[in-house]
């Protein structure tokens, strides 16, 4: 064989992920030429299709699920996410230390960025009478876009943590099973931002309508904001069902000093519901206004109302999340959406001293 | 003891099984047993071969032994583990079984389906 030949296998081989290259990649090298007849100058048909393949597969397989990815995303040293079971720790290992890696995670992370952005943008739309604004778009794409590459560029704290929450130091060898457990830290829940963000957008809408943006009551931007708040709810709804999957699949934390009970409580969460129902009324009311005029005034009140009940509940969500010295989220508040009761382990230890670690086995 | 799904077993990962049945083996010698075991039918190319021992390798069944550096290239050993062994052992219980029945269903060489057992 000759130097094309194996040069060529290095081609395909880049099909395959990065972490299994250089796990496997040598010795599949080593094989696809110890199979090609001593003569042969370039791999034959049957050799590159299964590399093909092979390396197809292996990427797709070796794609994590959406709730490691979510965890790897979403750690940090506040909150409890990071730790990804142990079959992903090898594609964990190797994103960590690559820039494009932390780009997608913090892209994924700041999604809600994009999202609020553009349920920004619709009302300032609505009021041009554009119905929708495509630079408000553009710009929360941006804005996602410029965030993210701010936060991949500010990542060695990120990477610490996901170090030390997967058994790793932070030169990417292994920690003792018994020093990875007491490397949580306090249980923050970090969805804090749903609630008055999507509150605040509400109140926009509300607020937009009763200041006397005319265009918002017509009966395209009513069924716009009704789909909004419908896209808005099932998103935080999946929310609290994505970080109740990442809480169960990271280990249990060790034995927690104390046992915090989800700060909200029937009232917070009638609040939230009640805020919603009167945006889901509002909006069909601005539907119908577009045939019945005389119920201009019944709209204008419902969102007057729910400006009120937007106000009060972030209010009631501050107050909560001062009273218990921790951050709240969406969940306290619907508590079918998380968990009931939030482990609170110890702060993080200082690092132990180097002759004190147990030897690596 | 173990949960490999034996029935669902596909035929060159019971091939790369049985080949490390009979000890430790580096892949290209995987390969060339798994022809001579399948009388020349499967023939595994490296994709396939490493993407199967990963994740045998993962789920316990094989381990790596030793590695060697011949001609500039480098040869991982694998064996089976004693898991591997179980699985292997259960498959082929499994597919004689299998077999068996078939044989003495279609008639094929007679009393030789009897005479296995």
């Amino acid at each position: 064989m000759t130097r094309s030949a194996e040069e060529e296998a290095r081609r395909y081989l880049r099909l395959f992920p990065r972490w299994m290259r250089e796990v496997r990649g040598e010795e599949a090298i080593g094989l696809v030429l110890d199979q090609l007849p001593p003569d042969a100058g370039r791999l034959p048909v049957r050799s590159k299709v299964d590399l093909t393949r092979a390396g197809l597969h292996a990427q797709r397989i070796g794609r994590p699920p959406h709730k490691v990815r979510r965890t790897v995303a979403s750690a940090s040293p506040r909150s409890r996410g990071g730790t990804v079971p142990p079959e992903w720790r090898p594609w964990l290992l190797d994103g960590l230390h690559r820039r494009s890696f932390a780009f997608t995670c913090a892209m994924t992370r700041n999604w809600h960025i994009l999202v609020l952005g553009i349920l920004w943008a619709a009302p300032y739309g609505a009021r041009s009478g554009a119905g929708w604004d495509p630079w408000g778009a553009v710009l929360a794409v941006g804005l996602w876009i410029l965030t993210s590459a701010l936060a991949a560029l500010r990542v060695q704290r990120w990477r610490d943590t996901l170090s030390v929450r997967n058994g790793l130091r932070p030169d990417g060898s292994p920690l003792p099973l018994h020093q990875t457990d007491h490397y949580w830290t306090r249980a923050a829940i970090s969805n804090v931002w749903v609630l008055p963000g999507l509150m605040a957008g509400a109140a926009v809408h509300a607020g937009a309508a009763a200041l006397g943006w005319p265009d918002i009551g017509s009966p395209g931007n009513g069924i716009l904001a009704f789909w909004l708040v419908i896209a808005a709810l099932v998103g935080a709804w999946l929310l609290g069902v994505d970080r109740l999957a990442q809480e169960r699949m990271a280990p249990a934390p060790p034995a927690s000093p104390r046992l915090l009970q989800p700060a909200g409580g029937g009232w917070s969460a009638g609040m939230v519901i009640g805020a919603l129902v009167g945006l889901l009324a509002a909006a069909l009311i601005s539907w119908i206004v577009g045939v019945v005029a005389g119920i201009l005034g019944l709209a204008t009140l419902a969102r007057w109302v729910l400006c009120a009940s937007a106000a009060i509940v972030s209010v009631r969500a501050v107050e909560a999340e001062r009273r218990q010295s921790r951050r709240i989220g969406l969940w306290d508040l619907f508590r079918s959406t998380g968990p009931q009761i939030v482990n609170w382990p110890e702060p993080l230890p200082p690092p132990p001293d180097e002759q004190d670690r147990p030897a690596l086995g | 003891m173990h949960d490999v799904p034996v029935a669902t077993m596909r035929e060159p990962t019971y091939l790369i099984l049985v080949a490390l049945g009979g000890g430790e083996r580096h892949g290209y010698g995987i390969t060339q047993d798994v022809a001579v075991l399948s009388e020349g039918r499967v023939s595994l190319g490296a994709g396939t071969l490493y993407g199967a021992l990963d994740r045998l390798v993962d789920e316990g069944l094989v381990a790596p032994t030793r590695s060697e550096t011949v001609d500039g290239r480098l040869r991982r050993y694998y064996a089976l583990t004693e898991q591997g062994g179980i699985a292997v052992r259960i498959e082929t219980r499994h597919r004689l079984s299998v077999a068996r029945t078939a044989a003495t269903q279609l008639g094929i060489a007679g009393g030789l389906a009897r005479s296995w057992a």
